[in-house]
């Protein structure tokens, strides 16, 4: 009998999914510990106020995204108007801003001693006080922050939803009776709705995993919470006990999100059909659409862009500083030993999902891409505390054993922060290279070994010259987003390790934030890098139109 | 290459999906493995070509084992061409580079690629990417690409399913000239009876894993061992009758009996094509006709609406009296029925 027993290979999938379940499970373990008493004083007192923030910014930013995203998508589709060719592409480069970049930008511009109300003053006259001007330091201003960084998720999925509908679909409901904008409620949008809700969930995902942002605006969500037990208090279990609450929030969008990606895939129409017919918008609704897709292009990307170089020119640092030069030089190493790791471990399983296609060795693939998910705060704690646990144990044992301590091993290491990274970025890891390595059909390999190769060779002349793009790819994005990455940097990275992030974070929180354009440049700049190839995915995927 | 297959077993998951399978080829026949999906007829051409394993029994090839007795040579060590159902052609690859894969490093690359090329008549293709080429072109670069290698043994799974009819005639017109101009054995993978009777020396049906019988085309057409058989190898018509032991009675005349048919009252399986239809007083009369060409199918009701409704083939040239409404005869033109069951 085949199939039935799991073999060696099935063994390490395994092995490496238990790893990268450690952050959760010690979260989920943590609730059954004892801390230092913090907890009761923090349910009772900031456990109300993270939740209701937490939910409030999720409620808003969720409407927020999908009025901007789905509008954007329908009318970039569905429509001709001035620009929309250029807007197709220009919608997402928003995702190349990390929120807390945007709110730095906005903030400096836009407080009390910024250019705008400077200047704002000076042409009237008035004086600070007398005037009323919008808070941006504020669970508004964030809401704003977010909203403009994250709609280009419902953006990427309701477009190609609406994309992949067919002509025929809308057609039968324009003979059947509908207008153009009824057949769009009746039936375009209903049969996109899984799709957007796939895009929101991320997008609120997002929401709840940012450190920067709410921590610059003061505003207690979460993750500042946790960050603070673990700071302040130094309280690990406390940390990882407010985690388990949030835990909740994120199995939640996480459920939402899985199901809803099964029901679009029952929506997706079979075979590619001609181009969908475009309206054409005259007048008003014309300049109107323009607008509409403008405004967030240039308040996620084009503004911010424009306040830091503003910002950096004026009184940035010298890139070419030794310092700075270090810690780029940290940045670029961590993330790249992070995405070699990460596509290293996505190979592994992606071939052994193939060769083994067992349901134990499918959920292991299922669990090692749930990270995404995860806020990299709550990755940290998770990591934090388990790791703590094995060094005190080592300790222990050489303490009996040589009567010498050795230390601490892995708290505040590389192996703990790359572990966290590898957690988060997983997913994008593993789905990249998985999706690369179906296109290696299993008739593939059998036919390259009908044709006289032994396995080796036919992994050398067909897997690799088809695979390798998907592999670059994977690892260009888990470069960039480790670049990126802050709170969990911030908690594990080893004792005075700066990395660019760090760095804007360091000067942001010491109201540097003039200071803080030049290192946030740089990670806006890796940033785009991955964005060139979203972009020509998008614009490829479009070849029928005129 | 002859091959021979004995007493091959295989179970997935605790699934059996060959079930004690013997069966074998002289060099330079052809045999058609002809089944519905699911029946293990792929599944047995892997295991002749060493891409699964069977649990249990031993695969020859040319009298040498290659599996079984602790042996298992694998696939590229076995010299057979295979031909996929989705062509598996490397994406990646040119289709010079497609055929010449199987024959790196021999002398005159180049020429053989040509000499390929021109023998599935697509010559001046070399540089083409398999994205560009249609289903029909697909195909042919993976015959050639399988006969590069010179096997002596091809197997072909499905190897015309997928295209438009038209082509499909075209193609296994000339892959079976070219197996047979080769001399080369070949097992052919399909579901359609008429391509695999047309291609076939030897037609083996199976189904669940086991091979239900196995001959010459015109065997399992006229002499089915059961039901499974006689359909699937073409249509059938059920007509009731008596057997008395000597002779079947029916209202299509009487057909002989023999030892081992059922006695008593029993069904007879006849090919549509065996029957005809007499206009004048009888038992049956006809409700409508379809004009499909060389042949016209004839709807029939009992006219005492006792029997089932019959539909009969009828050559087009005799069926200008078959008006709507006439009463007819029904006649068997064969005395051989071709099964009978109770």
């Amino acid at each position: 009998m085949k199939h039935l027993r799991m073999s060696v290979y099935g063994w390490i999938a395994v092995a490496i999914g238990l790893l990268l379940s450690v952050p959760v499970l010690s979260i989920v373990f943590s609730v059954f510990q004892q801390g230092q008493g913090n907890w009761p004083h923090l349910a009772s007192t900031v456990l109300p106020e993270y939740v209701h923030n937490s939910l409030y910014l999720a409620v808003t930013v969720g409407i927020g995204v999908t009025i901007i995203g789905v509008g954007s998508a329908w009318l970039v589709v569905m429509c001709q108007f001035p620009g929309r060719r250029l807007f197709e592409w220009a919608l997402i480069l928003p995702l190349a801003m990390p929120a807390y970049v945007v709110a730095y930008a906005y903030t400096d511009v836009f407080q009390v001693a910024g250019p705008i109300q400077s200047l704002l003053r000076e042409i009237t006259g008035w004086r600070f006080g007398d005037y009323w001007f919008p808070q941006i330091r504020s669970i508004g201003g964030a809401i704003s922050v977010f909203i403009m960084v994250l709609f280009p998720y419902v953006y990427l999925l309701a477009r190609a939803a609406f994309l992949e509908q067919s002509v025929a679909t809308l057609e039968a409901s324009r003979v059947l009776g509908q207008s153009p904008v009824g057949a769009f409620w009746k039936v375009g949008l209903p049969m996109a709705r899984p799709a957007i809700v796939v895009g929101v969930t991320l997008a609120l995902m997002e929401t709840l995993a940012d450190f920067g942002t709410v921590f610059h605006f003061g505003i207690q969500t979460f993750t500042t919470g946790i960050f603070r037990a673990w700071a302040s208090m130094g309280d690990k279990v406390a940390a990882a006990q407010l985690s388990s609450v949030l835990l909740a929030f994120v199995a939640i969008l996480l459920v939402l999100e899985r199901i809803s990606r099964q029901r679009a895939k029952y929506f997706e129409s079979r075979s590619r059909f001609t181009s969908l017919s475009t309206y054409q918008l005259s007048g008003l609704r014309r300049w109107g659409a323009t607008l509409f897709c403008a405004i967030p292009v240039i308040g996620g990307f084009i503004a911010p862009v424009v306040m830091l170089l503003y910002m950096h020119l004026t009184a940035g640092h010298d890139l070419s500083d030794s310092r700075y030069i270090a810690m780029v030089g940290n940045s670029v190493t961590l993330a790249a030993v992070a995405a070699v790791l990460a596509v290293l471990v996505s190979l592994c399983l992606a071939f052994i999902a193939r060769v083994e296609r067992s349901p134990v060795v499918l959920a292991v693939n299922k669990v090692a891409s749930m990270g995404y998910a995860i806020p990299g705060t709550m990755i940290a704690v998770g990591i934090l505390y388990p790791v703590a646990y094995f060094d005190r144990g080592i300790n222990h044992l050489s303490t009996q054993l040589f009567g010498q301590s050795l230390g601490l091993v892995l708290t505040g290491s590389f192996a703990a922060l790359i572990l966290a990274y590898l957690v988060r970025f997983m997913a994008v890891s593993l789905n990249t290279v998985t999706a690369s390595l179906s296109k290696v059909t299993p008739s593939m390999e059998a036919a390259a070994r009908t044709l006289g190769k032994g396995r080796f060779q036919t992994v050398k002349q067909i897997h690799g010259p088809l695979i390798s793009g998907g592999l670059l790819t994977a690892s260009l994005i888990v470069f960039v987003d480790v670049m990126k990455e802050l709170p969990a940097t911030l908690i594990l990275r080893p004792f005075n390790f700066d990395t660019l992030a760090i760095q804007a974070y360091n000067l942001a929180k010491d109201e540097r934030l003039t200071q803080a354009a030049t290192p946030s440049l740089v990670i806006v700049l890796v940033g785009l890098l991955p964005l060139f190839i979203l972009s020509r995915q998008i614009m490829r995927s479009r070849t029928g139109t005129r | 290459m002859s091959f021979g297959l004995h007493s091959i077993r295989l179970a997935f998951d605790g699934v059996p999906v060959i079930n004690g399978v013997a069966l074998s080829a002289e060099s330079g026949e052809t045999l058609c493995l002809l089944g519905p999906s699911g029946c293990g007829k792929t599944t047995l051409l892997r295991i002749l070509a060493g891409l699964e394993a069977p649990d249990a029994g031993t695969v020859t090839l040319s009298d040498v084992t290659v599996f079984g007795a602790g042996v298992n040579l694998p696939p590229e060590k076995r010299q057979v061409g295979y031909l996929f159902q989705d062509y598996a052609l490397f994406p990646h690859l040119t289709v010079e580079q497609n055929i010449a894969f199987g024959i790196q490093g021999t002398p005159n690359i180049e020429r053989q690629v040509a000499d390929l090329l021109a023998s599935v008549n697509l010559s001046g293709f070399e540089n083409a990417m398999p994205s560009t080429l249609s289903g029909g072109q697909q195909q042919r670069i993976a015959l050639a690409r399988a006969l590069a290698r010179r096997p002596h043994l091809m197997l072909l799974d499905e190897p015309f399913s997928g295209l438009d009819t038209e082509l499909k005639l075209q193609l296994r017109e000339s892959t079976h000239r070219l197996l047979k101009e080769h001399g080369i054995t070949a097992v052919i993978v399909t579901h359609d009876p008429e391509e695999a009777m047309y291609m076939a020396d030897r037609l083996a049906l199976m189904d669940q894993g086991g091979i239900v019988q196995i001959g010459t085309p015109q065997e399992l057409y006229n002499q089915p061992v059961n039901q499974f058989c006689a359909r699937f190898l073409g249509a059938t018509l059920t007509i009731q009758g008596h057997n008395d032991g000597q002779l079947i009675r029916t209202v299509a005349g009487t057909f002989n009996a023999s030892p081992n048919h059922p006695i008593g009252d029993v069904q007879v399986l006849v090919r549509p094509e065996s029957l005809t239809v007499r206009p004048g007083e009888g038992r049956y009369e006809v409700l409508h006709r379809h004009f499909v060409g060389a042949h016209t199918l004839v709807d029939l009701v009992d006219s005492q609406a006792q029997f089932p409704d019959l539909q009969v083939l009828v050559p087009t040239e005799q069926t200008q009296a078959l008006a709507a409404g006439q009463s007819v005869t029904l006649l068997s033109l064969q005395e051989q029925p071709l099964l009978v069951v109770a």
